[in-house]
């Protein structure tokens, strides 16, 4: 189990396609962006490649068991939910859950692993706080904290940096290009482009259901298809800082 | 370790409810004389009255107690809202509602275990129609409503049904099965509620960690390896076996399963998962204590169990409300 | 009304009302012609003391042979429910009630101009005389009624036995309810030779003693309220196994049954009953 393999994968609700033949080979290292405007089906891929939601086609993640499943890919969705004032240790610790057999009590392995991703996160000092009385961002990273602790080849995020201030958008998708040059493979569903453009190895755009395009950034996020699918002219550049791409208007 | 210390010293009340409920009654038997007769069999009406009466009684405390704490810790586990309560949702009333049914049709006199079948058939239905009813995220609004609604009709058919019956004691019996007594039950009532019970806390027991791990919603939960419609599964059926059970011996003792989760919450970090076992010895706990005050308080009276969890459950009920909408914004 | 004052029919109706009110005030009151009852207990009384074609209605309740020793004689007449609306188109001179529990429909058959007599719940023999004599008197049978006491205290003195030593029992019936001092079972009991534990263990009144009371108290005989059909709670706490060990080793098990509820001279046959369990209880 390396990569993720999807082969014609489709999702229909009643008899209307929401994703609608995708296939797609991403690998490991890869940091992947999707990318595609509101209703475009990212999210609906993203739960039916885990096997979430029923389907058509194939996913390798979702023939797994379910167990099997969870240590091969970790899933952020976008609601971040935390139903219980439960500490932030114990939430981290939660990612461990796939780790675990029956009636098995969590061991130093399982310390270990949440203690670096609380590390990572920058989390340690806040170990024994109540993640509900958190705010809105240091929630967020605590959920990515629980994904990490959860120690999967693959990390799958919905739009995991949506309501960060700048500087935590920037380290989380500064996070994930690192996860992926450890040979972690990351999916994340983006509606930044700009970040999208610095920080990903790969784009897939999709728009209404559908592939639209595939590739390195520069390839994909081109004026024709920011013009034919999000409406949208932007200004692109290769700067010494890497490259630069910003919306200017709507077409 | 603190949780263990917590378990430990609710095992410890139990136990101490436990041998107070068998020593406080209204025979005014001597503390001696009670233990005597209880472990020697020695004096014929104090045998009597500690082995017949008093000892089942406190054992159907202990069983429907940790039953209610229990079920009510996992239901609100499951739906994530700390307003989820057997008795509330109309779980206990449709249990009874299966139980008088039986009673009145005679199928509990005709087969045993008719009486805490019906009882779990009636909580079974109940459940199902209440997820299926506020949706897998469990709205608190949606929740309350739908059990306001299944509670008012368990209500009125349970009434129907005791007023249609040919005994003239039956309808008096109707704040029995809405408000839930101990009073005078046996062992054959132990025996009867004692299989179903137990396997409803087996089902329960086991949904710890996907309970934990629901703290995360649904979709995370699952990927994190939960398989959701076993745990939906196990659910239904195990708080329908033992809610259904402990009704059909002891009527609807509504709040305990409210009462119980909301206080040990804060003691075992809010973890869904170690709520359950505390819940169960607090619920076990909390009954007992009710069982004996309602023999202190007013012992010629048989003031109802329900009554007293009611008291105290039904303000704790208001506030958690007043603090769900201050938590929303609303 | 209004429309039929000029007619003469009605005046002349009114004239003859008139005179003959005034004519039965001169003499004695006249029997009233047509009477219904409304409570189980003063039906039976109605029943033993009206003449022929007096009575027009009993309770629904009286017909039942689990409550009343009459219900087969009572299948002689038609039956109310209680209810204001029906009594009063029935039009009786006379409503016979008990004191307690009707008295929303008793208020609203006075208000109607329907006269009503309301009688006590017997708590005593002394009570049985009494009620007799109410009774008899509203019916204008007053012979009849002291004729039916006199047969009343010949046959008790007939049956009575001194209760002073004999063994102590207790009623129990649905819901755990017992009968203590200053009862009709306490009479009951008395005069069946038997000594009444409840009331013995400070008991006034009728209530709920809780089981393990009454298996403390331990009374020589337990007597226990005859079965309904269909089932209640109430009715389970009689099979409870700590009640049915206590009375194992009973010679007898009477239940009482409708001659135990109301003060009429049919509690002799409780009496009677009573009476031999106590002999039977001596004899062990």
């Amino acid at each position: 189990m390396t990569g993720l393999t999807l082969s014609n994968l489709s999702v229909y609700r009643g008899p209307c396609p929401v994703v609608e033949d995708i296939s797609l080979n991403l690998h490991p290292g890869e940091c992947v962006g999707l990318i595609g405007p509101n209703g475009a089906g990212k999210t609906t891929l993203m739960r039916a490649a885990l096997g979430l939601l029923p389907h058509k086609g194939t996913s390798s993640l979702a023939r797994l068991s379910t167990a099997e499943r969870g240590r091969a890919a970790a899933w952020l969705p976008q609601m971040r939910e935390i139903a219980w004032p439960v500490s932030v240790e114990t939430l981290v610790g939660l990612g461990r859950t796939p780790h675990l057999g029956p009636g098995q009590r969590p061991g130093p392995r399982d310390a270990a692993a949440i203690a670096a991703a609380l590390a990572r996160m920058d989390l340690t000092d806040f170990a024994a706080r109540r993640a509900t009385a958190l705010s809105g961002g240091e929630q967020a990273r605590v959920l990515i904290a629980r994904a990490l602790a959860q120690e999967a080849p693959m990390l799958l995020a919905d739009e995991p940096i949506a309501g960060l201030d700048p500087a935590h958008q920037i380290t989380t998708m500064r996070l994930f290009a690192d996860l992926a040059a450890e040979g972690r493979l990351v999916l994340a569903a983006l509606h930044d482009l700009g970040l999208a453009a610095r920080f990903c190895t790969r784009l897939i755009l999709m728009q209404r259901g559908r592939l639209v395009a595939d590739g390195p950034p520069a390839e994909v996020l081109t004026p024709d298809n920011l013009a034919r699918v999000f409406g949208l002219r932007a200004y692109m550049a290769d700067t010494p800082d890497g490259p630069v791409f910003q919306p200017l208007e709507v077409v | 370790m603190r949780y263990s210390l917590l378990l430990w010293l609710l095992s410890l009340l139990v136990v101490v409810l436990f041998c107070a409920a068998l020593l406080i009654g209204p025979a005014g038997l001597s503390p001696g004389e009670s233990v005597s007769a209880l472990l020697t069999g020695r004096g014929d009406a104090a045998v009597l009255v500690m082995r017949e009466i008093r000892l089942p009684r406190a054992i159907l405390a202990v069983l429907v107690g940790a039953s209610l704490g229990l079920s009510g810790a996992a239901l609100q586990g499951y739906l994530r809202n700390p307003l989820a309560e057997p008795g509330l949702i109309g779980v206990s009333g449709s249990a009874a509602l299966g139980a008088v049914i039986a009673l009145q049709t005679g199928l509990a006199a005709a087969y045993t275990l008719a009486l805490p079948g019906a009882a779990l058939l009636g909580a079974l239905v109940a459940v199902g129609l209440l997820l299926g009813l506020a949706g897998p995220r469990g709205g608190a609004f949606t929740l309350i409503l739908a059990g306001i609604a299944l509670s008012a009709l368990a209500g009125a058919a349970t009434t129907l049904v005791l007023n249609l019956s040919p005994n003239p004691y039956a309808a008096a019996d109707i704040v029995f099965w809405m408000m839930g007594s101990l009073a005078d039950r046996s062992f054959t009532h132990v025996w009867l509620a004692l299989p179903f019970t137990l396997a409803g806390w087996l089902l329960l027991a086991g949904l710890g960690r996907g309970l934990d791990a629901l703290t995360l919603g649904e979709d995370a939960a699952e990927a994190l390896g939960i398989r959701l419609t076993r745990l939906r599964l196990a659910l239904v059926v195990g708080v329908a076996a033992c809610v259904g059970a402990g009704v059909a011996v002891a009527g609807a003792i509504g709040f305990v399963g409210l009462i119980v989760p909301h206080l040990l919450r804060p003691l075992v970090g809010a973890r869904p998962a170690r709520l359950l076992l505390a819940s169960a010895l607090g619920g076990a706990a909390l009954l007992l204590a009710s069982d004996i005050a309602v023999r202190l308080i007013l012992p010629e009276r048989d003031l109802k169990l329900g009554v007293l969890t009611a008291l105290l459950g039904a303000p704790l009920f208001l506030h958690l409300i007043y603090k769900t909408r201050r938590e929303q914004g609303a | 009304m209004r429309g039929s004052v000029g007619r003469s029919r009605p005046i002349s109706l009114f004239a003859a009302l008139a005179l003959c009110l005034a004519g039965a005030a001169a003499q004695a009151t006249p029997p009233p012609a047509r009477v219904a009852s409304i409570n189980l207990c003063t039906d039976q009384l109605a029943m033993m003391l009206a003449a022929p074609g007096q009575l027009i209605s009993v309770s629904m309740l009286v017909r039942d042979t689990r409550l009343s020793p009459l219900a087969q004689n009572a299948r002689a007449y038609p039956v109310n429910h209680g209810q204001a609306e029906e009594l009063f188109l029935m039009a009786p001179d006379l409503v016979l009630a008990g004191r307690y529990g009707a008295q929303a429909t008793v208020d609203m058959l006075r208000r109607l101009g329907i006269a009503v007599v309301q009688v006590a719940p017997a708590r005593s023999f002394d009570d049985i005389r009494a009620n007799i004599r109410t009774v008899g008197t509203a019916l204008g049978r007053k012979a009849e009624a002291e004729a039916m006491i006199a047969r009343f205290d010949a046959d008790l003195a007939a049956l009575a036995r001194d209760p002073a030593t004999g063994p102590r029992a207790a009623v129990y019936a649905a819901g755990g309810y017992t009968s203590g001092r200053g009862t009709l079972i306490q009479d009951i009991l008395s005069a069946a030779g038997l000594r009444n534990a409840t009331a013995e263990a400070g008991r006034k009144g009728g209530g709920r003693v809780p089981l393990e009371l009454l298996v403390t108290i331990a009374p020589d005989l337990v007597i226990r309220a005859q079965r309904y059909g269909g089932a209640s709670r109430a009715e389970n706490m009689l099979d409870h196994p700590a009640l049915a060990a206590l009375m194992a080793d009973q010679p007898v098990h009477p239940r009482s049954d409708g001659t135990y509820i109301c003060g009429t001279p049919l509690v002799l046959r409780a009496v009677a009953e009573l009476a031999d369990a106590a002999r039977a209880l001596e004899a062990r």
